[in-house]
């Protein structure tokens, strides 16, 4: 059984490293919310789902308004899944087309770069 | 109609439910055959229905039940998510919602029916084609139904029953903040009743019912046949035993149908842990 945690770490230059693991849905998503805006109060936001085994529409909400949050305010916002991902969790990116709408980064530090060094996110 | 195997869920709508319906239908599906891939895009339809009932169904801080009940057929399996509530009706754009559960129910099923009216409640049928043998047929009997403060988890015999039993009492007992071994226990104990006979479960589905305690899990198990209690008490493996993983052991007698049965009512407590605890992380950096 995939147990959900949502671990948080401070990066330096602003950036907040949060990363979902196990199965994430409607119980969870309200913290993961909590979460990526108390980032974005400090800073930017690189949000590693490469550990998540699952996530809902639910989920996939908070993640476009933590990322229109960003673009808004020109904070750096940043989505990584490194390696192959769990299957649910890429292909739900793929299928609603969320992977087009922010940029889906396949290295942690490329993200992190990425989101500190950013005024406006435009990655890609 | 399909007359096969067949796992009905029952629990109330609420948004850790949504993992408990997620689960069960994963157990399923794996049993199965079904791919990781396969597996995944069924955790997804499934938690998506699951998820229209917890939000919608009984708005106003109502309070209700959904059931899943998912069919094997020969070639596919569907699986139907239905609430008792407020039915289909418009609704205004809320939270963060991007409106993608019926997208992705639609994108990942090969087949999905949404009927319900307002008042009357909502089912939302999902089929997905699969290619695999035939399951042995069994004619289910006995639902459940009501106004559950419990899960129930009904399912008729097959190799489906371990995966989904497990599932489902390990995140129930996950969530009731049981501790690691607590937790084995359980799924030990999830084991010792997949192992039930057809002889043992009136109905031809194993059918339990997980109570979530302030401070204890209880599992009720049945209607057994008359005796079978005991049976499955009887039934473990060597130097294991229902009565040493559960806390408290009680057979009580019951009625299905006029007849007379059995329930196995396994009790298993909360242990206070001495510092870890939680099956959340979350580090307030503020």
């Amino acid at each position: 059984m995939d147990t959900a945690t949502i671990a948080t770490e401070q990066l330096g230059d602003g950036v907040t490293l949060v990363a979902p693991a196990g199965e994430h849905d409607l119980h969870s998503s309200p913290q993961l919310a909590r979460v990526l805006a108390d980032g974005l109060d400090r800073g930017a936001v690189v949000l590693d789902l490469s550990a998540a085994t699952f996530i809902d529409s639910s989920v996939l909400g908070e993640i476009v308004a933590a990322h229109d949050r960003a673009r808004e305010e020109g904070r750096g916002f940043e989505v990584v899944l490194e390696g192959a991902g769990a299957p649910g969790v890429r292909r739900v990116l793929e299928v609603t087309g969320i992977d087009r709408v922010l940029a889906v980064r396949a290295d942690r530090a490329d993200a992190v770069a990425a989101a500190g060094g950013q005024q406006v996110p435009e990655a890609g | 109609m399909t007359h096969g195997p067949e796992l009905r869920l029952s629990v109330p709508a609420t948004p850790e439910n949504v993992a408990v319906a997620r689960q069960a239908v994963a157990g399923l599906g794996e049993a199965m055959g079904m791919g990781a891939e396969g597996v995944a895009d069924l955790k997804t339809v499934v938690s998506e229905a699951a998820m229209n009932a917890v939000q919608h169904a009984y708005p106003n801080g109502g309070t209700g039940a959904f059931e899943v009940i998912g069919r094997p057929g020969e070639r596919e399996l569907t699986v139907t998510v239905r609430d008792f509530g407020s039915g289909i009706r418009p609704r205004p754009q809320e939270g963060s919602t991007l409106r993608l559960g019926l997208p992705l129910i639609a994108a990942m099923s090969d087949r999905f029916e949404i009927r319900g009216s307002q008042g009357q409640g909502t089912e939302i049928t999902i089929v997905i084609d699969l290619d695999r043998e035939r399951l042995r047929a069994i004619v289910p009997r006995g639902s459940a139904n009501g106004q559950p403060r419990s899960a129930v988890l009904s399912v008729t015999f097959g190799s489906h029953v371990r995966p989904a039993l497990a599932r489902v009492v390990s995140l129930i007992a996950s969530r009731a903040d049981l501790s690691i071994d607590r937790i084995n226990d359980v799924v030990l104990l999830a084991d010792a009743i997949s192992a039930g006979g057809e002889q043992d479960f009136i109905g031809g589905a194993v059918r339990v019912e997980i109570g979530e305690g302030d401070d204890s899990l209880e599992l009720r198990v049945g209607p057994l046949a008359p005796g079978r209690a005991r049976g499955l008490l009887e039934a473990m493996p060597a130097g294991t035993s229902l009565e040493i993983l559960a806390d408290s052991v009680e057979v009580k007698e019951a009625q299905d149908a006029g007849e007379r049965a059995e329930t196995l009512c396994l009790r298993l407590v909360r242990k206070a842990p001495s510092g870890a605890r939680g099956t959340q992380q979350e580090e307030p950096h503020r």
